[in-house]
């Protein structure tokens, strides 16, 4: 309660009457004479984000045939070839890492979850299920995420809220939004300094949070010294969480952010929450777009998004199969080639990739858009899922990421494993590694087809 | 002072894990805080719970109880992970940015909801005759007593009152009701109301294990019992420092399942235990089935729920009758769907006790919401029934299908009926060392469709319903249909030890680890010699070592920042 003074006299100030009239140095120093942030002449802030979808691909119809610059178009990459407003396709801007292995040294391949814990930790789980580092995410996050307004914002269009992709260290989930609304309501709701709005008035409940969550620190902090060792390690999470929600109050009231790009989001169109591939594709958009703003304003720089469960529960509208039971119960049509049906949803997830990535080139930033200022990986948890295959684990990587990486080429493995391209999405993101992962999955080596 | 702990004796740990010849672990997790190593809590059984964070369905009945608040406002926040089969297990209760973000929002709401009744919460305090002053830290003192479940420190008292002087003295606030909100407001996002720590009394047992304080006590029965915060008689016991003995621990127990909270707790374990969340999946071929239509799935469960409570809860209590009663409660339209299996009439839309047809249903197994649920869309399953009766009553753990084994379930044949196609696909070598565990427990109840209506007759068909159950510790032989099953399943020791295992997991937040086989033996015996009671099971939880003990904290120093 050491700043309660100062707290009530701005708190008077703004409810008495509209116009601010501050007079405290901790605001000053981040406010010039028009009330917005000083931050003109830094350059663009560089974004990471990881995007999923469950249940693989069919190796021969995924991969491109040709690698480097202008792959050819795969039957099941077709959704790339989209035009996009800003010019250029899509497919310009992605590229498609085919042939990187998870080995897993004798481990036991836990369906849908070998591949992908390794994937993003590094290491090959020992127990279903179990994380024994934080996701690549979180890795950058905890690097790059504390100047923002949120640490990260992680997304699910799954429809089923018992499914967490983001995790810290020692598995703990980063419970995602499932809801577009909701998401709505959490970054541009009242609270939300709106550059366009006129003179900022920050929201007095803003200060009032402030002075509620002093207490229950110094509340929080009374406990953690009390309790055992391993009860503060747990506590200490409320307290971290604590913390950041304040962090998310300073952004706040240090005013609107000074992006020439940023604006507030539009409230999304209604929601319409559920299972059916439709409705997560429609989920997928409508959080695509509410996070291209909140980027373009810098409330984050950490994002991800589960389109579809590593066990995924997609079904088609009015079906009851779903996309998992699907790749396992179908049979391979002789004719085909392939199960018609599950590979439907192969097709959904690459259109669905491809509507989040058309959605960050919507946003002009810079010289160029906003996905020029991204990094954004994306993975499936298995290859061919009928035999939950862990060879040639499907990868994309989308974005310029500022101008460190080069689109739109296709690079294969030949059997590297795939932590090198989590060490090289480490290393374009600015963080001080040299390698990542253990054993048969340490690399040392990035994927430097794609590097400037 | 109190009764000491009767003695360790070594326990085969029976009801842990049932090892199966195609290869299955147990579920032995690692429980709590203290270290293995610890001669006197190893004698005496006990083993530490990790503190707990309440889950949204505790949240919303203590907000319930706290402030009358019945919006069930947690529904928003993100769910718990489940863990062994539950979602309230300590271990898994972690939490994030956006659950803290969450909490803060919903403090906002539930506190403004909460002062447009200040006569209530002011309990006969009135600020304006008595003073602002007085009746906040009458109201902090009293009512923050009941938020964290024991008297608050001075420093805490002092920084709540603190805070509400803040927003009285705002000009912009400054009304007594902001006061109180702010307060409200802080005490619902303090981990001291959020999380149940536990110390335990400064006095050990014996070396460093100490029995809980009765305040702790009155918290620990009352989220086991209820899922909620104490009510006035156990914090009245707290407060006179009577929840010490046993037997006073035993008494409140035995008083709390005459309550009606304790129907929260019995549904929310069922829920689980039985995978009733499951049920709002279902879906079926309504060309195969044109009985089915979604209304059905909520009369089900009501079904379901409402005899499995009234059978632990008003009723004889025991697992014979939830296994075997031959008696439900539906009303018209469920009784319609059922069909002749009820055998007296049933008009109107609320639920009442009926009498079943004894030779077509047997307690809550052949339910339509368990038959439903373990059924395809257009077939019954024995796969999935026989995997539901291995998984959830007899704990067994089967294991997930190998990698590179194609799965095709069997096209509707009609000519032939759904375990003759079963049959074929079973005795296949590849599948048949699991399947054969699974498959003949499921055409047991082949007399069940998909939509679990009765009938004696498939595809023209006389339905065949013998099975040969193998490799259980004790029921191993050949059964026609599922009233001879439930029978044997109801005096089977590994089903009745794999209910107490269950309600061991639910109760106590955690899973069984190698140093609760005194607990659990006692629990056992006591689940027993009371004719396999449900309610007495309940009872003897609170009776363990592993409830009444932990081992003295050694406080983190420092804190944190």
């Amino acid at each position: 309660m050491k700043k309660r003074f100062d707290r009530r006299t701005m708190l008077r100030g703004t409810l008495a009457g509209g116009a601010v009239s501050m007079g405290l140095p901790l605001l000053d120093c981040f406010l010039d004479d028009n009330g917005t942030a000083l931050a003109q002449g830094a350059p663009l802030p560089l974004r990471f984000g990881a995007w999923m979808w469950g249940c693989g691909i069919n190796p021969e119809r995924w991969a491109p045939t040709t690698t480097g610059e202008g792959w050819e178009l795969s039957p099941e990459l077709v959704a790339l070839d989209r035009e996009l407003s800003s010019g250029g396709k899509v497919r310009d801007y992605v590229s498609v890492l085919s042939g990187f292995d998870v080995t897993l040294d004798g481990r036991p391949n836990f369906p849908h979850s070998g591949g992908l814990v390794t994937t993003l930790t590094g290491s090959v789980p020992e127990q279903d299920g179990v994380y024994v580092a934080p996701t690549l995410d979180s890795v950058i996050s905890s690097q790059i995420g504390g100047v923002t307004r949120f640490r990260s914002i992680e997304m699910s269009a799954t429809g089923n809220p018992n499914q967490a992709y983001s995790r810290e260290a020692q598995g703990i989930p980063n419970a995602p939004e499932l809801s577009p609304a909701a998401l709505y309501a959490r970054v541009f709701g009242p609270e939300f300094a709106d550059p366009n709005a006129g003179p900022f008035v920050p929201d007095p409940r803003l200060m009032l949070r402030q002075s509620v969550l002093s207490v229950v620190k110094e509340d929080a902090d009374r406990l953690l010294q009390q309790v055992g060792t391993h009860d503060s390690q747990r506590l200490d999470q409320y307290f971290t969480s604590v913390r950041q929600l304040e962090q998310q109050i300073n952004v706040l009231l240090a005013g609107p952010p000074d992006l020439e790009a940023c604006m507030k989001a539009p409230q999304p169109v209604s929601e319409d929450l559920g299972t059916e591939v439709g409705q997560s594709k429609l989920t997928n958009q409508l959080m695509a777009e509410l996070l291209s703003f909140a980027l373009a304003c810098d409330q984050t720089r950490v994002f991800s998004m589960m389109f579809s469960a590593p066990i995924s529960g997609l079904r088609q509208a009015g079906s009851s199969s779903q996309h998992h039971q699907l790749t396992h119960d179908e049979a391979i049509d002789p004719d085909l080639g392939y199960q018609p049906e599950a590979t439907a949803f192969v097709l959904d997830s690459m259109e669905a990739w491809a509507d989040f990535i058309e959605r960050l080139a919507a946003i002009p930033e810079g010289d160029g858009t906003l996905l020029d200022n991204c990094l954004v990986f994306a993975h499936s948890d298995v290859s061919f899922a009928k035999v939950h295959g862990i060879i040639g684990l499907p990868m994309m990587i989308a974005g310029r990421a500022g101008g460190r990486i080069k689109p739109g080429i296709h690079v294969r493995g030949n059997a590297a494993p795939t932590t090198r391209v989590g060490l090289t999405l480490q290393q374009v993101m600015g963080l001080n590694v040299e390698s990542w992962g253990t054993r048969s999955m340490k690399a040392t080596l990035p994927v430097s087809e794609i590097l400037v | 002072m109190r009764p000491l702990a009767t003695g360790h004796r070594s326990a085969p740990l029976a009801a842990l894990a049932v090892a199966l010849v195609c290869g299955c672990t147990g579920l032995i997790g690692s429980g709590g805080d203290g270290s293995a190593d610890d001669a006197v809590a190893k004698e005496l059984c006990v083993v530490d719970t990790p503190i707990r964070r309440m889950t949204r369905f505790e949240y919303n009945n203590t907000v319930r109880d706290l402030l009358g608040d019945d919006t069930n406002p947690a529904d928003v926040l993100p769910p718990e992970e489940e863990v062994a089969g539950f979602n309230n297990q300590a271990g898994a209760l972690t939490t994030s940015d956006l659950l803290v973000e969450q909490y803060a929002n919903v403090a906002e709401t539930v506190s403004a909801r909460a002062i447009t009744n200040m006569t209530t919460l002011m309990d006969g305090c009135d600020p304006a005759s008595q003073g602002s002053d007085a009746c906040a830290l009458s109201f902090i003192e009293r009512w923050g007593q009941r938020a964290y479940r024991r008297p608050l420190e001075q420093d805490e008292i002092d920084r709540l009152k603190g805070v509400f002087d803040w927003a009285v003295a705002d000009p912009d606030l400054g009304t007594f009701e902001d006061g109180i909100q702010i307060v409200i407001e802080v005490v619902l996002q303090s981990p001291s109301f959020l999380y149940r720590p536990e110390y335990g009394s400064e006095l050990p047992v014996e070396g460093d294990v100490v029995p809980f304080t009765s305040w702790e006590m009155a918290t620990k029965l009352s989220y086991m019992l209820w899922n909620t915060m104490p009510d006035d008689q156990l914090f009245e016991a707290a407060a006179n420092d009577a929840l010490l003995t046993r037997e006073q621990i035993g008494a409140q127990a035995a008083r709390m399942l005459e309550n009606d909270r304790a129907k929260d707790t019995i549904r929310n374990f069922h829920r689980q235990w039985l995978l009733l969340t499951e049920l709002d999946n279902v879906t079926k071929d309504t060309s195969i089935y044109p009985a089915f239509n979604a209304s059905l799935r909520p009369l089900w469960e009501e079904e379901i729920q409402t005899f499995i409570e009234q059978v632990i809860l008003e009723g004889d209590g025991s697992l014979q009758t939830l296994l075997t009663g031959d008696y439900s409660f539906m009303n018209e339209e469920l009784a319609s769907f059922y069909g002749d299996d009820v055998v007296e009439p049933v008009t109107g839309t609320e639920f009442q006790r009926v009498q079943l047809d004894p030779t077509r249903r047997a307690g809550f197994l052949t339910s339509a919401a368990l038959m439903a649920t373990h059924a395809n869309l257009n077939q019954s399953s024995p796969v999935f029934r026989g995997k539901f009766v291995r998984e959830q009553l007899m704990c067994n753990t089967l294991p997930l299908p190998p990698n590179d084994l194609v799965i095709e379930p069997p096209e509707l044949d009609p000519n032939k009926t759904t375990k003759e196609q079963f049959e074929e696909i079973g005795a296949d070598p590849a599948c048949a060392s699991c399947h054969s565990l699974m498959n003949p427990i499921g055409f047991i109840f082949e007399h069940y469709d998909g939509v679990g209506q009765w009938r004696d007759q498939q595809n023209g068909k006389d339905v065949d319903a013998v099975g040969e159950v193998v490799q259980t510790d004790d029921i191993d032989g050949t059964y026609d249909g599922a009233i001879e099953l439930a029978q044997a399943l109801a005096a089977s020791t590994q089903v009745q030890e794999c209910v107490s295992s269950q309600w061991f997991r639910f109760a106590y937040n955690r899973s069984v680890t190698q140093l609760d086989s005194c607990s659990i033996e006692q629990i056992n015996e006591r689940f027993a010699a009371s004719n396999f009671n449900v309610r007495e099971l309940l009872v003897a939880l609170t009776q363990t070592n592993a409830f009444l003990y932990r081992r003295a904290v050694v406080a983190e120093q420092g804190g944190a920042q």
